[in-house]
């Protein structure tokens, strides 16, 4: 009998070394959240500088922020925005949710080789030196660096993820190289 | 008379010997490495690059490719990416 326990305890981390495992927290938005009011933008080549009112769960909030880049002002007032509100919901606390995927592939190892269009979690994607976020076919965008072996020999490749959908946590390989 | 240049240039043409302007020369490595990106410029710009990745027609996996190539293509596709980074979303 002991014997049997131990040849499924052998099995079972046999398996759990041949999967592959995709995790990805975030912070689940359980306010009611209402609309950006009197917005006030001031913006000029590379920075743009917002001041707004926000309600949230029924209380006003005044926020400002500046956000300094190469892109667009228009586009760096959005980025203000966005990170002023992402700001005061992180400051107000919620509930972080994870999630993980689990895909296991016994007997064998699974390759893990990100290519055009694999479905990936941001969280597992390497950062670029250029980790702004931009804009591409109104998709959320950002570059990426990753680190693998070619013949022992190792290699660096960059490229491009998109967000598939604003509440989505599935990203996209746009592009690699 | 006045239709002797039209028929001039219809009988060139079926004779094949119609200038189709001068030959493509790609872009080579260095010349990728010198090349300065502009928002002001970016539809010629995408044009001449994407018109270069069309020549080139590299595979999409940087794997499949030799060092030669990895190193252009991966120059390449910086600079096509240059452009939304930098730029913004409208092309």
């Amino acid at each position: 009998m002991k014997y049997s326990i131990l040849l499924l305890s052998l099995v079972s981390q046999i398996a759990v070394a041949n999967c592959n495992v995709k995790t990805a927290s975030y912070l689940a938005n359980e306010h009611q959240v209402g609309p950006i009011t009197n917005l006030v933008k001031d913006q000029g080549e590379g920075y743009c500088n917002v001041a707004f009112d926000i309600t949230v769960d029924g209380t006003q909030h005044h926020l400002t922020k500046k956000y300094k880049g190469l892109e667009r002002s228009e586009i760096l007032c959005q980025y203000a925005r966005d990170e002023a509100r992402e700001d005061l919901l992180l400051d107000l606390g919620g509930t972080f949710k994870a999630e993980a995927v689990t895909s296991c592939n016994e007997g064998a190892i699974v390759p893990v080789k990100i290519t055009v269009g694999s479905t990936v979690l941001e969280t597992e994607i390497g950062k670029h030196k250029r980790s702004k976020y931009f804009t591409r076919n109104g998709l959320k965008c950002r570059m990426f660096t990753e680190h693998g072996y070619v013949d022992g020999t190792p290699r660096v490749y960059n490229g491009v993820i998109c967000q598939n959908d604003p509440e989505d946590s599935n990203w996209t390989v746009m592009d690699k190289w | 008379m006045k239709y002797l240049p039209a028929v001039l240039v219809l009988l060139l043409a079926a004779c094949g010997k119609v200038d189709n302007g001068p030959p493509y020369h790609p872009l080579t490595y260095e010349e990728l490495v010198q090349y300065q990106p502009s928002c002001s410029k970016r539809a010629d710009q995408l044009r001449e690059l994407r018109l270069l990745q069309n020549y080139w027609g590299f595979k999409a996996d940087p794997d499949e490719l030799n060092d030669d190539d990895r190193e252009y293509n991966a120059r390449l596709k910086n600079l096509i990416w240059w452009y939304p980074y930098n730029c913004g979303e409208q092309e």
